[in-house]
């Protein structure tokens, strides 16, 4: 992850940010978007906010997903997947999906 | 904020913009020629009694030499700049505040930029910086989509609203355009053909999206006690705001996309330096960066001119169409220009040049009683931007 110099939260603080896995929390979709234009080895592209329970955020591109369907409030988890291939170099990284049933 | 703001010191006395569309036949230098040789002649003045000039252009040339190349200037200060899709209102807040610095007597702002020929949408190569490869690589329409969902849920309007809110923008600064000869888009588009148009992103359609074009614009600033040397109809400057966002909305649960607050700080800013309380009973007319339909929805609240949750009514109520009461985008926007970078934000102030002096073609000429103008940019995307607001009027005090 790109690392954040200062945090409002922590009053300004410089690197004194700590590591937290985030692989196996679960989030909830904050808005979302499905891009029919953008190149995407799996088109079109289903991206979301995704709100982490007990805090953070990130935008995720979404897979395993009926566009359709999605709608804000919608419960995700973090999967590790291929995003491009170029050049024979796979490019992997996390992608959020709903949670079945 | 801190800022002081010029009130009343720098008057804008000429401006030039060309028209925007597709110019296969101009490089980006005859485009600047063309906008600069019609400022100057609206001024009176000739290249040479210009002390100064600010070029901006996101990705049609490097440096100053930009401009004192195809303009053959001798030995002129040539500051080259770029602030995303703010980048010709950037070029205008170089040049004002020169001059009311008292570095300079006479500068000008103009933008430019050659979008057509790349054979992309708006900010190319402006993402180009070295990453790990695992950012979004979205369109900008993609992004913005993400407004309308959050929007619609926040505030209980049902996408059968919200789509004819949307389709009222957009028909609404196509009748605009189609009344402005320099519009690249000059044909009125019915709501029907908006909402059965391709979709593109989201809920977005192609006739939510603005276009791409070519275009210049500029303008030439002087001290306000000089105004009337140049002409009898000058338009003063009463604010300059700007704020570079730091981003946080990507990170921060409490950013909700129904808002920029990037936007709505430029706008309390610029209110504060021009002294006005109540934007939506004293802001005569708005250019404002309709790049997709649902951000000019949310940046009619960021501006005042309604109170959250409420713009959509507003907006299906015609407060905002050529004749209501704040007209906005009267010349057809973004989406009737299209977005050449460097020019918007002088292409919106031209129309404020226009409107205000009330030299505008008399099929949008507006009639009202108020005299400040506001032009606005956004650049960047929800969450991530950099907004500018800017005030005008033809009249001191």
């Amino acid at each position: 992850m790109p690392r954040l110099l200062q945090s409002i939260e922590s009053g300004g603080a410089i690197d004194e940010m700590d590591p937290a896995p985030m692989s196996d929390v679960a989030g909830t979709i904050a808005t979302f978007t499905i891009d029919r234009i953008a190149y995407s080895p799996s088109p079109p592209i289903v991206f979301a906010v995704v709100d982490f329970d007990g805090g953070g955020r990130l935008p995720i591109e979404l897979t395993d997903v009926e566009a359709d369907e999605l709608t804000i409030g919608d419960r995700v988890e973090m999967t590790f997947r291929k995003l491009f291939s170029a050049d024979g170099i796979h490019n992997y990284f996390w992608k959020a999906r709903p949670i079945r049933g | 904020m801190g800022s002081h703001g010029i009130k009343d010191q720098v008057a804008i006395v000429g401006m030039g913009c060309t028209r925007f569309g597709e110019h296969w036949d101009k490089s980006a230098d005859d485009l600047l020629v063309d906008a600069s040789e019609e400022a100057f002649a609206s001024a009176g003045v000739a290249k040479d009694d210009v002390d100064a000039y600010w070029l901006g252009t996101a990705m049609s040339g490097m440096s100053g030499m930009a401009l004192a190349r195809p303009l053959q200037l001798q030995n002129k200060p040539v500051s080259r700049v770029e602030n995303f899709c703010a980048t010709g209102s950037e070029a205008l807040r170089g040049a004002a505040y020169a001059v009311a610095s008292g570095a300079y007597d006479t500068a000008m702002a103009i933008g430019v930029e050659k979008v057509k020929d790349s054979g992309y949408q708006g900010l190319v190569g402006a993402g180009k910086t070295p990453t790990d490869g695992t950012g979004r690589t979205l369109t900008a329409a993609a992004m913005f989509a993400m407004c309308v969902p959050a929007y619609a849920k926040r505030y209980g309007v049902d996408a059968e609203e919200m789509r004819e809110v949307l389709a009222h923008i957009s028909a609404k600064n196509h009748y605009n355009g189609a009344r402005n000869p320099r519009a690249q888009f000059r044909r009125e588009v019915s709501t029907e053909t908006i909402c059965a148009s391709p979709l593109m992103a989201g809920d977005l359609r192609v006739y939510d999206c603005s276009g791409v074009a070519d275009g210049s614009a500029a303008a030439v600033v002087v001290r306000a006690e000089d105004a009337h040397k140049y002409t009898d109809s000058p338009l003063y400057i009463k604010a300059l705001s700007f704020v570079a966002g730091n981003c946080s909305g990507n990170a921060d649960p409490d950013y909700d996309y129904t808002a920029f607050p990037e936007i709505e700080a430029a706008a309390e800013d610029a209110y504060a330096q021009a002294g006005v309380t109540d934007p939506r009973h004293e802001i005569a007319m708005a250019e404002v960066h309709d790049c997709f339909t649902p951000a000019e929805l949310l940046i009619m609240e960021d501006l005042g001119f309604a109170e959250r949750g409420a713009a959509w009514k507003e907006v299906l109520a015609g407060t905002f169409d050529l004749h209501g009461e704040i007209p906005v985008n009267p010349d057809g926007g973004l989406k009737s220009f299209g977005h050449p970078v460097g020019a918007s934000g002088l292409r919106m102030m031209f129309e404020a040049w226009l409107q205000l002096r009330h030299q505008a073609p008399e099929e949008r000429q507006i009639t009202t009683d108020r005299t400040i103008g506001l032009t606005h940019n956004l650049g960047g995307y929800p969450g991530e931007m950099v907004s500018f607001v800017g005030l005008v009027s033809p009249e001191l005090g």
